[in-house]
């Protein structure tokens, strides 16, 4: 089933007939957590057989609620964390296999943008120091070129080449997310995981960022995971979604597809719930379908069921298989595929 | 309609070690009976500032109110004595804020700290205030209050834990309340759940709300009128739709122009129209426009006086040397 995924999507999509950049095959990922009170130990399985291809060039936007498990895949892509099962291929190798120098190569070419600008940046290091570290590591340049590189770097995000003398706490929250993303693009990678890149920051300084990451993904042919909770920011970045539940991705589509034909029932209730921006047109919306409030995730069946309105039997009991419905559009549902 | 909130010139400034700054400078601004009004603005221009203006909740070491009036329902909130505010807190005036979990005692059970609002302004017994907060519970979509409402805090999941503040905030039947944030903490679908919750208590107890929001989706959604603030000031205010059909002040058009839109022919190629710069620090102070610096639309008037907020229509007011 995987490998058919793969052409198929291939062939409706924007691949070329190349082999995906990123390949995700079974990916599950469980935490061990002590609970603070109790001191109980539960384990998490925040991410549970996820399969995912990202071709190159493209942005696949990520999106789910809180605890869907979407900075975790995130995460393991960029070998952040280790997966409990499952294979990550880049470029058609096997990445946990890396070690050594070939681990520093796949570091140098897959980059990472977080949430919180102000907390990712060490606070004691200028905005020189944070950027030329990098190159530093990875040994690249001479002194002057790794300078110039640095100020090369500051201007393709749109700040002045004399901030590399500033520190974290000199800058808005804006321009900390520039250097944050700075500090991803100055080795030139193919792949950015970008972890709700925007969340932290005001609407008018969130729209300078977005405008941002589509000029550099133009410039310089870059890749994006882009991971949010915020469905109209997906929509505006993604060429393809993935929407998450329960640590498994439950449809997957074009983003133009996915947006006028959900067909998983959790993708419908997101759409649903998006307070409409423009317009206020109040009339349009949907008529607000009664989902229950049930929080608890079932991982036998389908992780959604307990929330969804229009479950049956066999929902609670078997896990649904991500099919694909129409042309590189995949859900996973007992209802709707 | 009859008038239940009448603030005039208020100004909340800070006093702290590296200067002034002016949180809240000349908000002029009223509510009806039964009103939902909007506030939006970005963070740092003065919107809870307002808020703990009008409930009198500022730090008190470095929080004044340097001038203005704040007058609820005949009554100028500013001259009360502490003891007279106090029964008006909670009781005709209540509030919640934007995170839940910080707003809730976690060693008491939700049950005795919604007991608590009532103890604190009515004479009831136990068993009275009991089966108020269970009827609370369940009017704002508690399952099972009885049992539930013996839970901790952290029992419950961020909207069900907001449905508590909810429940806590409404149970004396407030006049008015004021809600800062109250969906940012949580996901789109308790979001949505949250939202709709309130307009149906509203539309039920008839409580006025002041709803203080950076979202200009979820305002429209809930909001008879939107006032838009930018740096301590109000900028434009009007009733929701006039507002999203016909904004006039360059700020406001750009907060709209910041959301990306879902009809565009190619997302991929689309960029939005930002606004540029960063939002002005309340500390600095600026001669004329506030906004002046990141307008697109900037004359030489702008740089020389303030601009005062302007019946551009009916009902539409806006604070912009290009409508005066």
């Amino acid at each position: 089933m995987k490998k058919n995924q793969v052409i198929l999507l291939d062939a409706g999509n924007m691949s070329d007939g190349q082999n995906p950049l990123i390949d995700i095959t079974s990916l599950a990922k469980v935490y061990r957590v002590t609970r603070s009170i109790t001191q109980e130990r539960v384990w998490i399985k925040a991410l549970d057989g996820v399969d995912l291809s990202i071709w190159k060039g493209e942005t696949l936007g990520v999106v789910g609620e809180s605890g869907c498990g979407k900075s975790t895949l995130g995460r393991l892509v960029v070998l952040l964390d280790r997966p409990t099962t499952g294979r990550i291929a880049f470029k058609g190798k096997d990445v946990l296999g890396f070690k050594g120098e070939t681990l520093k190569a796949f570091r140098r070419q897959v980059q990472i943008v977080f949430q919180d600008p102000a907390s990712s940046l060490n606070p004691r290091k200028t905005v020189g120091e944070t950027l030329r570290e990098p190159l530093l590591i990875h040994g690249l340049g001479s002194m002057e070129e790794r300078e110039e590189k640095v100020r090369q770097i500051l201007k393709n995000v749109g700040l002045p080449p004399d901030y590399t003398r500033r520190f974290p706490h000199e800058l808005s929250g804006g321009q900390r997310q520039r250097v944050c993303i700075a500090r991803a693009l100055i080795l030139a990678p193919e792949l950015i995981v970008a972890d709700e890149p925007v969340s932290n920051l005001d609407v008018s300084i969130q729209a300078q960022i977005l405008n941002l990451l589509k000029d550099l993904r133009d410039n310089f042919n870059l890749t994006y995971i882009f991971i949010s909770h915020d469905l109209k920011v997906v929509r505006f970045m993604s060429d393809r979604v993935a929407v998450m539940y329960g640590g498994r991705v439950v449809e997957v589509a074009p983003s133009a597809i996915l947006y006028e034909n959900p067909r998983h029932p959790y993708t419908q209730l997101l759409l649903m719930a998006i307070p409409t921006g423009r317009g206020c047109d109040k009339k349009a919306r949907l008529k607000k379908q009664t989902f229950s409030t049930a929080e608890e995730i079932l991982h036998d069946g389908c992780t959604f069921a307990p929330r969804c309105a229009e479950r049956k039997e066999s929902c609670m009991t078997a896990r649904p298989k991500l099919l694909e419905v129409e042309a590189g559009h995949w859900v996973a549902c007992h209802i709707s595929s | 309609m009859t008038e239940l909130l009448r603030i005039e010139d208020l100004a909340t400034h800070f006093f702290t070690n590296r200067g002034i700054v002016r949180a809240v400078e000349g908000v002029d601004l009223s509510m009806a009976k039964g009103e939902v009004l909007g506030v939006v603005g970005e963070s740092g221009c003065g919107k809870t500032v307002l808020a703990l203006s009008v409930m009198r909740l500022l730090p008190a070491s470095t929080a004044r109110i340097v001038r203005g009036t704040i007058t609820f329902d005949g009554l100028s909130l500013l001259e009360l004595p502490d003891e007279e505010m106090r029964k008006i807190r909670g009781s005709r005036i209540s509030m919640i804020f934007q995170e839940p979990m910080t707003a809730l005692n976690p060693v008491f059970r939700i049950g005795d700290q919604i007991m608590e609002a009532v103890h604190a302004h009515r004479k009831v017994s136990k068993k009275e205030a009991r089966d108020m907060a269970v009827e609370m519970l369940t009017r704002v979509g508690f399952p099972a209050a009885e049992k539930r409402i013996n839970d901790y805090p952290h029992q419950l999941s961020g909207g069900m834990r907001q449905r508590v503040m909810i429940a806590m905030a409404l149970i004396l039947e407030p006049e008015l309340m004021i809600a800062d944030e109250p969906t940012t903490a949580l996901d789109v679908t308790i979001q949505a759940q949250i939202v709709s919750l309130l307009k149906d208590l509203q539309s039920s107890l008839g409580t006025s709300i002041l709803f203080i929001t950076h979202d200009l989706g979820v305002v429209c959604e809930i909001a008879e009128r939107i006032a838009v603030m930018y740096a301590g000031e109000i900028v434009e205010m009007a009733s929701t739709e006039e507002l999203f059909s016909s904004p006039l002040h360059p700020y406001t058009l750009g907060l709209m122009e910041s959301i990306p839109p879902d009809d565009l022919p190619s997302m991929r190629d689309a960029r939005l129209r930002s606004i540029p710069g960063s939002v002005l620090l309340l500390s600095q102070e600026v001669k004329g426009c506030r906004f002046q610096e990141r307008c697109s639309d900037k004359m030489s008037k702008c740089s020389h006086g303030r601009p005062l907020l302007c019946e551009k229509k009916p009902g539409h007011f806006v604070r912009c040397w290009k409508y005066e």
